[in-house]
């Protein structure tokens, strides 16, 4: 089995009167089948639709997601199928996330409504299976 | 209008290393950080029990009524929320406070997330069996 260190640092001057500087870390004990999937996706402007992301057969997984498009947004969508209203996360250019995910639900990736276009090689994706 | 710094690094050794070997016959390293601009309202850095009620609902960390886009930092401190220091492994579920989108988080004891929340969607957190000491924050994006 094979170890995983994901460390998160947020640090302002501003948000409160006081400065913020946090960090933390831990160490992830990956799963018997040692599985990474690094992606790259092109989300297309289908909701509900786009390229599905996550698959259930992973089950539990880390996953590591960040919009390199130019200029689109990205959206989450988590849903069984591909059930209107699933959408939960924004993910404006340049932003990122890092989050374990249960694995009872598949995940998806939209730019939104009709109209938004295709974020053409906008969405990197890492899958760590747990 | 305020701004938020996340950085977060992803690290694993080769996997011929001789302690915490990782998936690759290559290390790995990556790291991204980005600069966000935040505004009011925010809950700064707190320490809670998983079934704190703010008064819409227990569990409900940030209600559905809630529109804006949050950026959300969770951790599970890995204590029982009933006296603050006894261990515990009890997973933590992370869902929608509306809870009819599906999306689901498992936080295991020191695992933490950090993610931007769509408005409307809220977040709720249930522990399995006994209440857990969580730590949360999040900055409404400006």
């Amino acid at each position: 089995m094979a170890t995983l260190i994901p460390t998160l640092t947020l640090t302002s001057t501003d948000t409160t009167g006081d400065a913020l500087s946090l960090s933390v870390s831990d160490s992830l004990t990956l799963g018997a089948n040692d599985l990474r999937k690094s992606s790259i996706f092109s989300p297309n402007d289908l909701d509900p639709g786009g390229p599905k992301i996550f698959s259930t057969a992973q089950g539990k997984s880390y996953i590591y997601v960040k919009n390199i498009h130019a200029s689109l947004q990205i959206y989450l969508a988590a849903a069984s199928t591909t059930a209107v209203n699933a959408t939960w996360m924004h993910l404006a250019p340049g932003e990122f996330a890092f989050f374990p995910w249960s694995g009872l639900v598949d995940i998806f990736a939209h730019t939104g409504a009709n109209g938004q276009g295709v974020a053409t090689a906008g969405l990197e994706v890492m899958i760590f299976e747990a | 209008m305020a701004t938020l710094i996340p950085t977060l690094t992803l690290t694993a050794n080769s996997n011929t290393a001789t302690t915490s070997p990782g998936l690759q016959s290559d290390a790995l390293s990556l790291s991204v950080t980005d600069i966000l601009t935040t505004t009011a309202p925010s809950m700064g850095v707190s320490t809670l029990s998983s079934a704190v009620n703010f008064g819409d609902g227990a569990g409900v960390l940030i209600p559905e009524e809630d529109t804006t886009i949050n950026y959300v930092y969770i951790k599970h401190l890995a204590v029982l929320a009933s006296d603050g220091t006894t261990a515990t492994t009890n997973l933590v579920e992370i869902d929608s406070d509306a809870n009819s989108d599906g999306f689901r988080l498992s936080l295991g004891a020191g695992e933490f997330a950090f993610f931007p929340l769509l408005g409307s969607e809220g977040l709720r957190v249930t522990a399995a069996s006994a209440a857990v000491m969580l730590e949360f924050a999040y900055w409404s994006k400006g």
